[in-house]
């Protein structure tokens, strides 16, 4: 894990490359990050990890298992997390780096998440956001989708949607 | 007798000359009177080698095993009169040791005790140190009302008030309640929101410009101008309960604002040491002109020994703060002096260079020395 010396003012050429403002604010992130980093580990949410990629307080790779009862069991999702130089009061940048079939997700692992863009609030954290992920596995969301095709196939004929889903999991994250 | 040579090279030198310490003739002698051989050259290998350098090679390179039957043997056959006193002596300097061990290590424990009496004497001084702190706590304690300050009182109950409230067990909840959502640490200055929910005022107000007015955590709306109103209530329960943190968080804000002040006198020192530098690139020059207008190879070295002298002192003088403002006269003085002999140097008067040169450079030897 980070040294204490990685603060967000060292390892500050997070947040995608962007200029920071000023030191304060980017500090203030890092320090924020530090410590969902610390109360992440000490207590994880079911099924899922996250941690920094490296020295970069800033960027994270995320683990989620495919939770039990849903055509994703048994698979492992990796997301990379980017956090922006102004957060929390930007949200995270969470990408899906395992393919997936889901209505929610596109072909680059963008995701459409409500609390990922508008509805983001500087209270949540990197754990709230990834049991919404997770809870997206069992609950999709098809009526605003990213994918209209399997949203549609999900809506008309879920036994199919769900098979399409399972063998993809076997394919892409096992 | 493996064993031996395993010891410092002293003793092993003392093993390979056994036969001259202790001649055929006495050990036959000391044979008939029943001393063991090994026990005279364990004696004299002790005698021979200093106090210490045995002890340390005893402790180094002997197994233990060999140490104890060679001490049983020595302390058997007492009419060698030296080797067990000698021993003893080792023994005594182990048994030293390990109560200076034991010494230290009792030492250390008045020193946590020093350190936790300190930090008790530190906490309620914390407690003292914000001088509208004390009033609120007499108001905090009256009405009872505050459902914070009786849980406090609860869990109080076996100390005084002023103790530091730390080691309380419900101490995480209460550090999980009282904390920002924003900034995840314990409310600084918070403010309340129409809602209900405490942040720090300063989090809440960058939450407000950058996300819309609207509760972080129930997205309800915020009225305009109360969210900028500390919750003074609650910020002096805060500095009661966590007056470390709040104190720590208060260091960081001070430091923040100094750091500003700190960025314009580093751009100003930056600006000197380059100045520094300025004088030594000026200098140099004229170095080179002079030695040159003197042809003098041995003088050239030397004032381009001077000139790096000049770079080592400015460096030295950066280094050290202290001399800072002596380098930087010796800087001034040398450029003066330099200046002066270059001047002289065009005026093609080749003496008088040579003579300022020599001036100049003593002088830089005796600076040299006043700095070293």
């Amino acid at each position: 894990m980070n040294s204490t010396s990685t603060s967000g003012v060292g390892g500050g050429g997070g947040g995608g490359g962007r200029s920071w403002a000023s030191a304060t604010s980017v500090s203030a992130s890092g320090k924020r990050i530090r410590k969902e980093m610390l109360e992440f580990n000490s207590e994880p949410p079911p099924d899922c990890s996250a941690g920094p990629k490296g020295d970069n307080l800033y960027q994270w790779i995320s683990t989620i298992f495919g939770p039990p009862g849903s055509p994703y069991e048994g698979g492992v999702f990796f997301l990379d997390i980017t956090f922006p130089a102004d957060y929390p009061f930007k949200p995270p940048k969470v990408v899906f780096k395992t393919r997936i079939y889901h209505c929610n997700v596109d072909l680059n692992g963008n995701i459409s998440l409500d609390i990922l863009k508008d509805s983001w609030s500087p209270a949540l954290t990197i754990s709230n956001v990834l049991v919404a992920i997770r809870s997206m596995f069992t609950n999709p969301n098809p009526y605003n989708p990213l994918v209209s095709g399997v949203a549609h196939l999900y809506l008309e004929d879920r036994t199919k949607h769900d098979e399409i889903a399972a063998a993809w999991t076997v394919r892409f994250a096992r | 007798m493996a064993t031996e040579e395993f010891q410092s090279p002293q003793n092993h030198k003392n093993v390979v000359h056994r036969d001259i310490i202790i001649s055929p003739g006495f050990r036959s002698v000391a044979a008939m009177a029943g001393w063991d051989e090994e026990a005279l050259l364990a004696a004299a290998v002790v005698e021979d080698t200093p106090e210490k350098e045995s002890s340390k090679s005893q402790k180094r390179t002997k197994s233990p095993q060999t140490y104890s039957i060679r001490q049983r043997r020595a302390q058997r056959y007492s009419p060698v009169t030296n080797p067990p006193l000698l021993l003893n002596l080792d023994d005594d300097d182990v048994e030293a040791r390990v109560t200076r061990h034991d010494g230290h290590v009792a030492g250390k424990e008045p020193q946590i005790e020093s350190l936790k009496k300190k930090r008790k004497q530190a906490e309620p001084k914390s407690d003292e140190m914000p001088p509208a702190n004390l009033p609120c706590m007499d108001k905090l304690r009256e009405p009872q009302t505050e459902s914070l300050e009786e849980k406090r009182k609860q869990e109080n109950k076996p100390k005084s008030d002023e103790m530091p409230p730390a080691n309380l067990p419900c101490m995480d909840k209460l550090r999980e309640e009282l904390s920002c959502a924003i900034c995840l640490e314990i409310c600084f200055e918070p403010s309340t929101t129409p809602c209900g929910h405490s942040f720090c005022k300063k989090c809440l107000k960058s939450a407000a410009d950058k996300c819309g007015k609207k509760c972080p955590k129930c997205r309800q709306l915020i009225g305009n101008g109360r969210s900028c109103i500390v919750n003074t209530s609650l910020w002096n329960t805060i500095q009661l309960l966590f007056p470390l943190e709040v104190e720590a968080r208060k260091a960081v804000a001070a430091k923040n604002s100094r750091e500003q002040v700190k960025d314009q006198s580093t751009s100003i020192s930056t600006s000197r040491s380059g100045r520094t530098n300025s004088m030594v690139m000026m200098t140099n020059p004229s170095n080179i002109r002079v030695s040159s207008s003197s042809r003098n190879q041995s003088g050239r070295s030397n004032f381009t020994r001077n000139s790096v002298r000049l770079s080592s002192s400015a460096r030295i003088a950066r280094a050290r703060p202290s001399q800072a403002e002596d380098a930087a006269l010796a800087l001034r003085l040398q450029r003066e002096e330099f200046m002066v002999a270059f001047r002289a140097a065009e005026e093609a008067s080749t003496a008088t260079a040579n003579l300022r040169a020599m001036a100049s450079r003593a002088v830089d030897i005796r600076l040299r020395r006043r700095l070293t």
